[in-house]
């Protein structure tokens, strides 16, 4: 057992913090208060973060990346997100589908997805899964049911596949330049059997993008629709095997990442609230100074305590590959993280009083509305019971 | 950051293991259900578990103890208490004041209280602070109060000092050799300027002991009534300085004690996984078994994540400890704020999942897991505990 960092990790720990601080943070609400969900995105951003290494960050080496372990992604996506959660998840969303590619791809594909990706700073990638019939039950599906999961029908002509279907609610789906998207390849069996994840890239002749959605929170972060009318596909583009797709998801990272982005959030939402409560006076005293004010930063501490060991725990041991770590785990983390998070934005809400839910400038607010997103993503009732199901396979 | 243990780590937790499971839960249940507070306690557990080393872990190799760091201490706790808490405690509690003699004691005090601790398997150790008028009150004195806190009062007659008053709910009150006691020494300023902490062996002439209190949980720890009249301690006995016996409980000891508890909790949070896994995964009612219940799987589901986040933050802590990095103090208040809330919650869903089987069926033990969190509320959670952790940012 070893908590200290080394001279590397807190180099880009501080390398975040500083990008953080002197570019995320000053556009963040800004960025968030633009009313046309296609307008809250900011190209420059992107730029200058990917010339400091944070959209690449976790390429390894050889293909030109940084190649960073799994601690020191889970300290820079930690310190993005305190500035501002939704631009750290736009960066990270690259570190994820770079993880698969990876793991899966072969040297073609690396070749003529992975160069390209290195040398563009606005190269973003995506994964298109949910569909408007296929959400929760493609994350655990029944098993065998082939109505369910995906319905994005790819069918094999010659060396191409035709893709025809509809995919929603895409993460970078509007300014991604390749995507991973699921298909079904079989539908007459389970999407366990009939699944199949191919490389899209976004100018494929047949592919559009739809409209992009309005959200509550994370609104810097694009999310918007995929259509698919007779998009063709090289068979070269396949991720590992026809009929494989879901042998290529269940990846660990992303698990890691919305929780390491969780405690970026906490911190954030903890700095607020003990500033706002050693400033604020009333009635002849500082905030800090009633007992339940004291009661409730104290939980907001605990919390992100709490929160931050598990991710470092998490973390450090994805990259001792000696260590006996469980995938469940990691589903336990995210879960515990959308706890964590809307407990400790919804705190500092209440901290800041009128203050905090009336006036938008506080930030307030839009940690609150950032912190929503993780009921889904991460901590919603199929999200806990698939770690219970993972262990009980174990 | 890395987590793997040594061996030598790996080897006290895998002893703490065959000891608790061969040793401690065959008979858990059965000292539980004891209706005498005095006689839930067994000398024999105490015996055994002392000749593995588990009394004496924490005492320097020099002074013939074993000299685990935290990061084994926290796994030997948890293994323990995993087979039953207050056993666990029973035995941690010595190395809490381990952990006071080594940092406030004289060589002279080492040399005539450490050397017998050593020395003997049934010495335990104890600290009495809690007084009828003095409970959450010493642990956040008001800062300019000179009423409040400690009134068990010593005054210094020649090289001896006298002491007068009363200890109540002490940890291992009727069966400890040597009590680290605070007292008042001048009543006329705070607490904190005010108080001394005495080494008083229990054959000390004036002392004796009282009532044992009847626990709703930690049946087996013992907690009672020490009353001073006229007892005589030596002035050799003041540990650290007369008058600074409030920084003394600020110390080290204080920092373990907050860890200690996490520890604790842990273990019992993953016998009450266990158990409630076991049940899920047998009981067969409906059609099916309790585990293919959607409801079931969410319970379980809780249970584990709340029990791994303390794990982790148990861990973090101990390796902080070991590092001696300055997060250490603090984040271990959290971290017994945090233990109290997993621990209680964890037990309660065990009884939740043990429906009828676990409420009202002594056997099953899942109601005293629970009414053995009960106690985290006062030692680690209440709102006391809560606000230090923030008074000292």
């Amino acid at each position: 057992m070893d908590v200290s960092l080394t001279e590397e990790q807190r180099a880009w720990q501080f390398k975040a913090r500083k990008f953080a601080q002197e570019e995320l943070q000053p556009m963040s609400l800004k960025c968030d208060r633009i009313a046309d969900p296609r307008d809250t995105f900011d190209w420059d951003i992107i730029r200058k973060g990917s010339k400091l290494g944070f959209r690449t960050a976790v390429v390894s080496k050889e293909w030109g990346g940084h190649g960073i372990d799994f601690v020191t992604q889970a300290l820079v996506i930690s310190e993005l997100a305190r500035a501002d959660s939704a631009m750290a998840k736009t960066f990270s969303q690259c570190w994820k589908w770079s993880h698969l590619i990876a793991e899966f791809c072969t040297s073609d594909q690396k070749q003529r997805f992975l160069k390209p990706f290195m040398a563009d700073d606005t190269y973003l990638l995506g994964h298109a899964g949910t569909e408007p019939n296929a959400g929760s039950d493609h994350r655990l599906p029944p098993e065998d049911d082939p109505k369910s999961g995906w319905r994005l029908r790819a069918e094999r002509r010659g060396d191409e596949w035709i893709l025809n279907g509809e995919k929603c609610f895409i993460a970078n789906g509007a300014v991604g330049k390749l995507f991973f998207v699921d298909a079904r390849t079989n539908p007459d069996v389970s999407i366990h059997e009939g699944g199949t994840e191919f490389l899209v890239p976004i100018d494929t002749p047949g592919l559009r993008a739809g409209k992009v959605f309005n959200k509550s929170g994370w609104r810097f972060y694009q999310n918007a629709e995929l259509i698919f009318e007779n998009a063709r596909v090289p068979h070269a583009n396949v991720v590992g095997e026809v009929n494989g797709a879901y042998k290529t998801r269940g990846g660990r990272f992303g698990d890691l990442e919305l929780s390491a982005n969780a405690v970026g959030v906490c911190d954030a939402a903890v700095e607020m609230a003990m500033q706002h409560a050693r400033t604020r006076w009333q009635d002849g005293r500082y905030f800090k100074e009633n007992q339940t004010i004291q009661l409730k930063l104290s939980e907001m501490h605990m919390l992100t305590e709490a929160l931050r060991s598990f991710v470092m725990r998490v973390a450090a041991e994805n990259d001792d590959k000696t260590s006996v770590h469980q995938s469940a785990t990691n589903i336990l983390l995210m879960n515990f993280a959308t706890d964590v998070i809307q407990r400790v934005t919804n705190l500092n809400l209440d901290v800041h009083g009128g203050a905090g839910i009336t006036m938008m400038d506080a930030r307030v607010d839009k940690l609150v509305r950032d912190a929503i997103i993780w009921t889904h993503l991460a901590g919603d009732s199929v999200q806990r019971m698939k770690a219970v199901r993972r262990m009980k396979m174990n | 950051m890395d987590v793997s243990l040594t061996e030598e780590q790996r080897a006290w937790q895998l002893k703490a293991r065959k000891f608790a499971q061969e040793e401690l839960r065959p008979i858990s249940l059965q000292r539980d259900r004891i209706s005498d507070p005095r006689a839930t306690f067994d000398w024999d557990i105490i015996r055994k578990g002392s000749q593995l080393g588990f009394r004496t872990a924490v005492v320097a190799k020099e002074w013939g103890g074993h000299g685990i760091d935290l990061v084994t201490q926290a796994l030997v706790i948890a293994e323990l208490a995993r087979g039953d808490g207050p056993m666990a405690k029973t035995f941690s509690q010595c190395w809490k004041w381990s952990h006071l003699i080594a940092a406030g004691c004289t060589d002279d005090q080492k040399e005539r209280f450490l050397k017998p601790f050593v020395a003997d398997d049934t010495y335990l150790l104890g600290q009495a602070g809690t007084e009828p008028n003095s409970g959450s009150d010493h642990r956040l004195p008001p800062p300019e109060d000179p009423r409040a806190g400690w009134k068990l009062r010593a005054e210094r007659k020649g090289d001896e000092w006298i002491l007068n008053g009363e200890k109540c709910f002490i940890a291992n009150g009727n069966v400890a050799k040597l009590f680290f006691v605070s007292t008042r020494t001048n009543p006329n300023v705070r607490q904190q300027e005010g108080g001394t902490v005495f080494l008083v062996p229990v054959d000390t002439p004036g002392l004796r002991i009282g009532k044992v209190f009847n626990k709703s949980g930690w049946r087996f720890y013992q907690n009672a009534e020490l009353i001073f009249e006229n007892a005589r301690v030596p002035h050799a006995n003041v540990v650290g300085e007369v008058n600074g016996g409030h920084a003394l409980r600020n110390g080290p000891a204080r920092q373990f004690g907050d860890f200690e508890l996490g520890a604790n909790a842990l273990g019992i949070c993953d016998a009450a996984v266990e158990m409630a896994m076991q049940h899920a995964g047998t009981r067969w009612q409906g059609g099916r078994y309790f585990k293919d219940n959607q409801t079931i799987q969410l319970k379980l589901s809780e249970m584990h994540m709340l029990t791994e986040a303390l794990r982790s933050f148990v861990m973090r802590v101990a390796a902080e400890g070991n590092a001696k990095t300055g997060q250490y103090a603090n984040n271990a208040i959290l971290l017994q704020n945090f233990a109290t809330d997993a621990l209680q919650r964890v037990t309660a869903l065990n009884l939740d999942i043990h429906g009828g089987a676990g409420v009202v069926m002594m056997d099953a033990g899942a109601e005293k897991l629970v009414r053995d969190a009960v106690i985290w509320t006062h030692l680690a959670g209440d709102s006391v505990q809560r606000m230090k952790a923030v008074r000292k940012h």
